[in-house]
């Protein structure tokens, strides 16, 4: 991925997990402010919650030759209906979850929006001026074969770290805040 | 007494118990797909990703099935 300011061209890879110049907005963002990366998890991430959510579809399938013997049939087909409704939800709860915790990368800050348990939202947020170091991690197999990794963006004084998780191409994604902040730089060295 | 003890063990009393059951189930489920609509908003006024709707609508499909449940609960069991 190369980084040029003047390309305002919309693209996005690995099933919108990174999105290269995004037709979004956030909520605070300045008439000068473009998004020009959106994070999200690689959507390897999805594997642990689909496997759990193929198991509850699959489950009453099997429980329901019990549940004939226990209950009655209305009473066996409330639970059927009942635990078809979570397992909806379940699937729904980690696609929103996925959707919305989002790193953002913008022409002049670097904002982390997580939400935990969908209800506790936390945003994290530093200019580019206060971005001290930005590194990219990652470890095992998987990470490697697949290509992702966590990004750590180490701010300046008493201001909170960012930390972007299961990132894909972590490498480039460096590659691309460290381009913005030595654009940064110099803009500042040219005023 | 005795009839106190009749009803404990009639077979009819796990019915209401499983309609009770289901309706209070029902109504915390309702309740759950509300916060989860009000969540959605609050979540796209944070950060406006263009879904044209689809997750509004998988949110009030949710509540249907809640509703659902509930009616199944207060009138068929």
């Amino acid at each position: 991925m190369t980084l040029d300011s003047s390309d305002k061209k919309s693209r996005s890879k690995h099933l919108y997990s990174l999105c290269v110049n995004p037709e979004v907005s956030f909520e605070g963002q300045t008439k000068s402010e473009r998004v020009i990366l959106l994070l999200r998890a690689h959507p390897i991430t999805f594997v642990p919650w689909i496997i759990v959510a193929s198991l509850m579809f699959l489950l009453p399938f099997i429980l329901n030759v019990f549940l004939f013997s226990l209950f009655r049939f209305k009473e066996v087909i409330f639970i059927n209906i009942f635990w078809y409704s979570v397992t909806f939800s379940y699937v729904l709860v980690n696609i929103i979850s996925w959707l919305f915790n989002v790193g953002i990368v913008t022409n002049e800050r670097i904002i982390d929006i997580d939400y935990q348990y969908l209800l506790y939202k936390e945003i994290s947020a530093s200019t580019l001026e206060d971005a001290v170091d930005v590194t990219a991690k990652t470890s095992g197999f998987i990470h490697t074969f697949l290509h992702y990794g966590d990004i750590y963006v180490q701010t300046a004084g008493n201001i909170q770290n960012i930390e972007f998780y299961k990132t894909p191409d972590p490498s480039d994604v460096v590659s691309v805040i460290n381009q913005l902040m030595q654009q940064h730089e110099d803009r500042r060295a040219s005023l | 007494m005795e009839q106190f003890f009749g009803f404990i063990n009639s077979p009819n009393l796990l019915g209401i118990f499983i309609k009770l059951f289901g309706i209070i189930l029902g109504l915390i489920y309702i309740l759950f797909c509300f916060i989860m609509i009000k969540q959605i908003g609050t979540m796209k006024e944070t950060i406006n990703i263009k879904d044209q709707g689809l997750l509004r609508t998988a949110a009030l499909l949710q509540l249907g099935f809640a509703i659902v449940i509930v009616l199944y609960a207060l009138i068929v069991l």
